[in-house]
């Protein structure tokens, strides 16, 4: 397949290689992707308090299109508002890069590796909603579960718990009271128990 | 030193034509242009005798005699003729066929069609090698099998079968046993009577003949039967109508001639070579991991995977210089890298990073230096902007990890 020139020339000359340290408080990591999809970007972002992003690092696990569109957008966010950056859309990286229809996909992936950044450093900063939190845990399957058919509401159980916990440790780690957070956790994990006790699935420690 | 660029490596999917198989060619294009069939001119007395000089030629390189080689448009056609062919016509005694998850899509694709016929097939799961034993091809014979169809060696990861024992073990059941000879033909021993094969396909561009041309060797003693799929004036003992094909058949009768000669001594040098750029790239990267047996494989075969480094990058990245391919998909709308090393187990991760080097005859030990260097800083380079290669250089375990597919 013949790349575009933009495609070529990103790879070639990948811009903003590399890492920030992912305990500063200042950077928001996304990791996006997955090995046996063939690809999976990490991007980084280091924002000020002002909420710009002042720079931007990637490194990235795929095809051409999936490293200049990676690099591509380490050079839009930059200087950028985080709530600008979020704005990213996927068509307009591949247009920039004329991907083809079946590398899209390196174009969403880099559109959700921003997406996913910011959404860590809010997290850090405590600048999320509860929803957001909420919202960023998917669907779970416990540990030890990997070979056991689970029902769409144990899954549902599991999640919950989850969600729980997200909650609290967001709350904890920014705090914040938290009385109402542990009553909900409580209540889930118990839940949660009941189920694993049926698949005798291993028993989380209670914190 | 310099060496000249792009340097092909990638003579699994196809090969240049021996210029010394263009010259036999020339003359049939402008001088000996005849049809093979026609009986009342010399024109075609010499097409014909060119076509059965050929014939002899095949025959030779497959320990075959003349009679049993029919003429196709390529291999393709040869394994559809084969299966389908012997298929339909033996489907009296049976409906039940085996064969492997990895062989070639000629294959695969044939089985499939009669499975929509009535047909019952079994796809054979190899080794993690790539491998198939006679004992597994044994367990999977029904009392309605008809027919076995598995490669002598694999056009992905070079894997040879052990076609001898298989050939023993359907004998001895009353199976037919068709073999995809394409990648072994000319490039290691391969004998259609101490294998005990009655079907095989063969290509012409793959041994350094044209492209557009093949063969079936269809076994006359004990007589194997086929339902023509190509219907029209009976050429080929009525097995495969249409005029042949003169250039392409002188061709590759040619190209069999040139490679049994050659066949000793460069199977030596083409195995030494793929040990060089093995040890090579070893030597300048760590965790290269060789895909499908390294002691049951074709001399000029070299499939790795360059773990965290994704395997289209790599060629993108060298291709300007190497011509080899890669088992990932990344091009496909699916996504799914290459169902030969799935069915091996290979993990999608490390399938993603394949590269397949297909060594040939007019590869020098100057182009192997150069691409073993090139591939390996490319791996480097890659690596150094792999996000999994960071992880596992800080002692995550990949694993471990929450990935989000997608
Ligand atoms: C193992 C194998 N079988 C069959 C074929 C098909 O051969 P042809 O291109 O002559 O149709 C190929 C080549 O693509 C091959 O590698």
């Amino acid at each position: 397949m013949a790349y575009s020139d933009k495609v070529i020339e990103h790879y070639e000359r990948p811009r903003n290689v590399g890492s920030f340290d992912k305990a500063d408080p200042s950077v928001g990591t996304g990791l996006v992707g997955a090995p046996a999809c063939g690809d999976v970007m990490k991007l980084q972002l280091r924002i000020n308090d002002a909420g710009v992003i002042e720079d931007a690092k990637f490194k990235t696990f795929g095809c051409g299109s999936a490293i200049a569109s990676s690099s591509l957008v380490t050079e839009w966010v930059k200087g950028k508002s985080i709530d600008d950056a979020g704005k990213i859309r996927n068509r307009d990286i591949a247009e920039e890069l004329s991907l083809p229809p079946v590398k899209i996909h390196c174009s969403v992936l880099a559109e959700d590796a921003v997406k996913a950044a910011i959404f860590d450093y809010r997290l850090k900063k405590g600048l999320l909603s509860d929803d957001d939190v909420l919202a960023s845990v998917g669907h779970v399957r416990p540990a030890g579960a990997e070979d056991v058919e689970l029902s769409p509401e144990d899954i549902g159980v599991f999640t919950e718990e989850a969600k729980a916990e997200k909650l609290l440790d967001y709350h904890r780690a920014h705090g914040r009271v938290v009385d109402a957070d542990l009553t909900r956790v409580t209540g889930a994990r118990a839940a949660a128990d009941q189920v694993r006790a049926r698949y005798r699935l291993t028993l989380k420690e209670v914190a | 030193m310099t060496v000249q660029t792009p340097i092909y490596l990638d003579n699994h999917a196809t090969t240049a034509v021996d210029p010394r198989v263009l010259a036999a060619m020339l003359p049939t294009f402008t001088k000996v242009y005849g049809n093979a069939a026609s009986r009342n001119h010399s024109f075609g007395w010499e097409a014909e005798k060119l076509i059965e000089t050929a014939r002899e030629q095949i025959a030779r390189l497959l320990g075959a005699s003349a009679k049993e080689i029919v003429f196709t448009s390529g291999a393709t056609e040869s394994s559809n003729l084969a299966i389908k062919g012997a298929a339909r016509f033996y489907q009296g005694k049976g409906k039940h066929l085996v064969t492997s998850r990895i062989e070639h899509k000629a294959t695969l694709d044939s089985c499939r069609a009669l499975e929509v016929e009535g047909f019952e097939v079994t796809y054979l799961t190899p080794d993690k090698d790539g491998l198939h034993s006679a004992e597994q091809v044994g367990a999977a014979l029904r009392k309605d099998t008809i027919l076995v169809s598995l490669m002598a060696a694999n056009n992905e990861i070079g894997t040879l079968n052990p076609i001898e024992e298989i050939g023993r073990v359907t004998r001895e059941r009353g199976v037919l046993f068709h073999c995809d000879a394409v990648q072994a033909l000319g490039k290691i021993p391969f004998d259609v009577e101490k294998a005990n094969v009655d079907l095989a396909s063969v290509s012409g561009h793959k041994l350094y003949g044209p492209k557009g041309v093949g063969a079936l060797y269809v076994r006359r003693k004990p007589r194997v039967r086929l339902t023509p799929i190509i219907d029209g004036g009976g050429h080929e003992r009525g097995m495969r109508s249409g005029t042949l094909n003169v250039p392409g058949i002188v061709g590759l009768g040619a190209a069999c001639e040139i490679a049994q000669r050659e066949l000793p001594e460069e199977m030596q040098r083409l195995t030494a070579l793929r040990d060089r750029l093995l040890a090579k790239l070893r030597a300048a990267v760590p965790e290269v991991h060789v895909n499908g047996s390294m002691a049951h494989r074709l001399p000029g075969n070299l499939n790795v995977s360059f773990a965290y480094v994704e395997g289209e990058a790599m060629l993108m990245s060298i291709n300007r210089e190497v011509a080899c391919s890669s088992g990932s998909a990344c091009t496909s709308a699916s996504l799914e890298p290459s169902y030969v090393l799935r069915a091996l187990g290979v993990g999608d991760d490390l399938a993603h990073s394949s590269i397949r080097f297909g060594l040939g005859r007019f590869n020098t030990e100057e182009e192997i230096d150069h691409v073993a260097a090139l591939v390996a800083a490319s791996v480097t380079r890659l690596r150094a902007m792999s996000p999994l290669w960071e992880m596992v250089q800080e002692g995550v375990d990949l694993k471990s990890v929450q990935w989000t597919p997608h």
